[in-house]
């Protein structure tokens, strides 16, 4: 009986049990045959999280692979506002670290139907590290990557800068942003019950990283030059200045420094006037250095030779309604010396020899008044009259560079023309792209875009300049080691009142070293220094300096016994 | 047939609880595994951060001004020859000073050195 009645219990409950089990496997061949994709879509939105990678921007190098520019790992701090009970406090409190006003801090944190909030984005190392000893509940740090220049101003307006999410603003920041960038990757990150993320992944696309670029710069020729011009600029009260140093022979620019600086590291140090790249965007009217043109299309015309003689009105000379002044008054002048004088009245005399139409094709031929090509943005054309266009004045005013705008890159190839032989390179600072492991994506190599002159003519001009070095009125440009060419050009400004300026002024000197196998052209250019103005005065010693220390630091062997120095640097006023 | 299925049912309950064990365990070794991960990208970051800040107080912009304001400093030409200052000899017998002369003695290729010119 006993045994009967414990069996039927025991048949009962493997029934039930059985019942049970039919029950789940047909529970579970529902859930797997109708109900799997829509609890699959839901599970996946608990647990994966789709997280798009960013992917490392490329880095910049000069040309001898010395950084300058590179990503950091930075935290940036968010909020969840519903999350923060004292917002008053916490608001207090970031405050004080953040050095940010407690208001806008609170205003953040205070909008409680947002889950998300940035509070400050790319925080500095030191900060972050002190918010995170906080501990402070509402608060998180993402990862992100930030761009950062070792080198601070150093090349700032060549390098540019990004905004807050990495998109180039300015200089190649900007212009090889498509290099630099790389792709997003994305990817189903698993994030636990409690949704903290965990370094497991559903589904992955990997970030492809940005391009590295490698510029022509060369960041020791770059630091001189910034630091000669600040202290020119500094010394002569100039509002700002530029300095372009070109390789002649090849256009690589190696060297662009502009005053006033900024350092992209800071965003509060930039302003329109400090990031101006002024080497590339700003006009200005070159004064005397345009005689290189003048005097290379007389040259190369035969209409006059070195010693050819010019008259030069002993300072004073009537124009179409005009008088034309020289600084100093010279009486019969050889044509070299015309040039190493810087007269006025003489190079004026030789443009009227040669004609309007012969002095706009050589300035066309040195490319004057269009871009010259330069792989940076923002770069202008300048500005040259058609001869049509010219009024009875100008004959005498653009062959000595007025009536014209130019660029200190325009300047810099044309004299590197003069330098090289005469072949007008196109200046480029970008070497080459690669990717990380170095192999090359893209290479930019030296481009002519015409011959200005011939080689013979180059090499009478460079003979002529060096002249203006050695005995005219550029000696302050001359070096104790090696022989230098150059032009010396003051320009005055024009007024408000559109009449030129008698207290406004830039100084200008256009250069290269050494003489006979140039390896740097220089060009130094200072707005508005005061109290002297002369470009032979204010920017030859720019030039001098720059070129001494690029050439030695290049290894170029010295040309010049070092004894036959110093014999005048008294104040030149020629130009 | 109680008897197998108790034995059954002891199997499999040991059996699941071994399973959901392991995954406890899986998962505990995957938050440890994730926190060294967290520690290391850390170290790393760090170190990126180091080194970032190295290459800026190595920088020219930081030094250059400093090594170009010294009077004494001239950029060399190339092949050009450098004379060390070296110390005159004194005729101070004393231990330091001898080990001073031996080291200088070791040393004599130094005083005079040619020039090497930076990257070229």
């Amino acid at each position: 009986m006993h045994t009967r009645y414990f069996s039927s219990r025991f048949y009962f409950l493997q029934l039930f049990f059985c019942v049970f089990v039919c029950f789940i496997l047909f529970r579970l061949l529902y859930i797997q045959l109708f109900r799997s994709s829509y609890l699959n879509t839901l599970a996946r939105k608990q647990h994966s999280l789709y997280v798009e990678i960013e992917p490392q921007r490329g880095r910049i190098f000069d040309r001898d692979m010395r950084l300058q520019a590179v990503n950091i790992p930075v935290d940036s701090l968010y909020a969840v506002p519903p999350e923060i009970d004292d917002k008053s406090s916490v608001s207090r409190t970031l405050s004080a670290i953040l050095d940010m006003d407690q208001d806008s801090i609170r205003k953040k944190i205070g909008k409680d139907k947002k889950q998300f909030v940035w509070v400050v984005r790319k925080l500095p190392y030191d900060v972050s590290e002190r918010v995170k000893g906080l501990k402070l509940k509402g608060l998180g740090f993402i990862k992100e990557s930030k761009r950062s220049y070792p080198n601070g101003s150093l090349a700032a307006h060549i390098l540019g800068f990004v905004g807050i999410d990495n998109d180039g603003l300015e200089g190649l920041e900007l212009v090889c942003d498509k290099y630099l960038r790389g792709e997003n990757g994305w990817g189903y990150g698993l994030r636990d019950a409690r949704q903290r993320q965990l370094s497991l992944w559903d589904e992955m696309i990997l970030p492809k990283d940005g391009f590295d670029l490698v510029l022509t710069i060369d960041e020791i020729i770059q630091f001189v030059a910034e630091r000669e011009l600040e202290n020119a600029c500094k010394l002569n009260h100039a509002r700002a200045g530029m300095v372009v140093v070109m390789d002649p022979s090849t256009g690589e620019i190696l060297a662009l420094a502009n005053w006033p600086k900024f350092d992209p590291n800071l965003s509060s140090d930039r302003n329109p006037d400090s990031v101006r790249n002024r080497a590339i965007c700003d006009m200005y009217e070159p004064g005397s250095v345009f005689k290189i043109v003048t005097a290379s299309a007389a040259l190369e015309e035969n209409r006059f030779s070195e010693e050819d003689k010019i008259f030069c009105e002993n300072g004073s000379y009537r124009l179409a309604n005009h008088t034309l002044h020289d600084h100093t008054k010279h009486g019969i002048l050889a044509f070299k010396d015309v040039i190493g004088q810087s007269s006025n009245i003489g190079t004026v005399k030789v443009a009227q020899k040669l004609g309007a139409d012969i002095v706009y094709k050589y300035a066309k031929l040195f490319r004057f008044g269009e871009k010259t090509g330069i792989d940076l943005r923002g770069e202008i054309g300048g500005s040259l009259k058609k001869p049509r266009y010219w009024s009875k004045t100008s004959i005498g005013a653009v062959p000595i560079g007025q009536e014209v705008g130019v660029t200190a890159v325009q300047l810099a190839c044309a004299i590197s023309a003069i330098a090289n032989g005469g072949e007008m390179m196109r200046p480029y600072v970008i070497k080459r792209v690669q990717d990380k492991l170095g192999e090359v994506i893209k290479e930019y190599s030296p481009r002519s875009s015409g011959r200005a002159v011939s080689a013979s003519t180059a090499a009478r001009m460079r003979s002529i300049l060096k002249g203006v070095v050695d005995s005219g009125t550029g000696t302050r440009a001359r070096m104790d080691s090696f022989t230098a060419g150059g032009k010396t050009g003051t320009a005055q400004k024009i007024g408000d009142d559109g009449r030129y300026s008698h207290n406004k002024f830039v100084g200008t000197f256009i250069g290269f070293a050494p003489v006979n196998n140039p390896r740097l052209a220089i060009v130094v250019s200072l707005d508005e220094p005061h109290p002297y103005y002369f470009g032979g005065v204010v920017s030859a010693p720019v030039f001098k300096n720059i070129a001494e220390y690029s050439l030695k630091y290049l290894g170029v062997v010295p040309d010049k016994e070092s004894g036959d120095k110093k014999e005048d640097n008294k104040m030149v006023s020629g130009d | 047939m109680v008897k197998k299925f108790t034995i059954f049912l002891t199997f499999a309950t040991v059996v699941c609880l071994l399973y959901v064990y392991q995954h406890t365990e899986i998962l505990k070794l995957a938050y440890a595994a994730q926190k060294k991960t967290v520690f290391c990208e850390n170290l790393v970051d760090k170190n990126t951060c180091l080194k970032y800040h190295n290459q800026r107080i190595i920088s020219l912009v930081n030094v250059g001004d400093k090594i170009m304001a010294s009077k004494e400093f001239e950029f060399p030409y190339p092949g050009q020859l450098v004379k060390l200052d070296v110390p005159e000899a004194s005729t101070d017998r004393s231990s330091a000073k001898i080990g001073q002369k031996v080291f200088a003695l070791l040393n004599l290729h130094l005083k005079t050195a040619e020039a090497q010119t930076v990257g070229r």
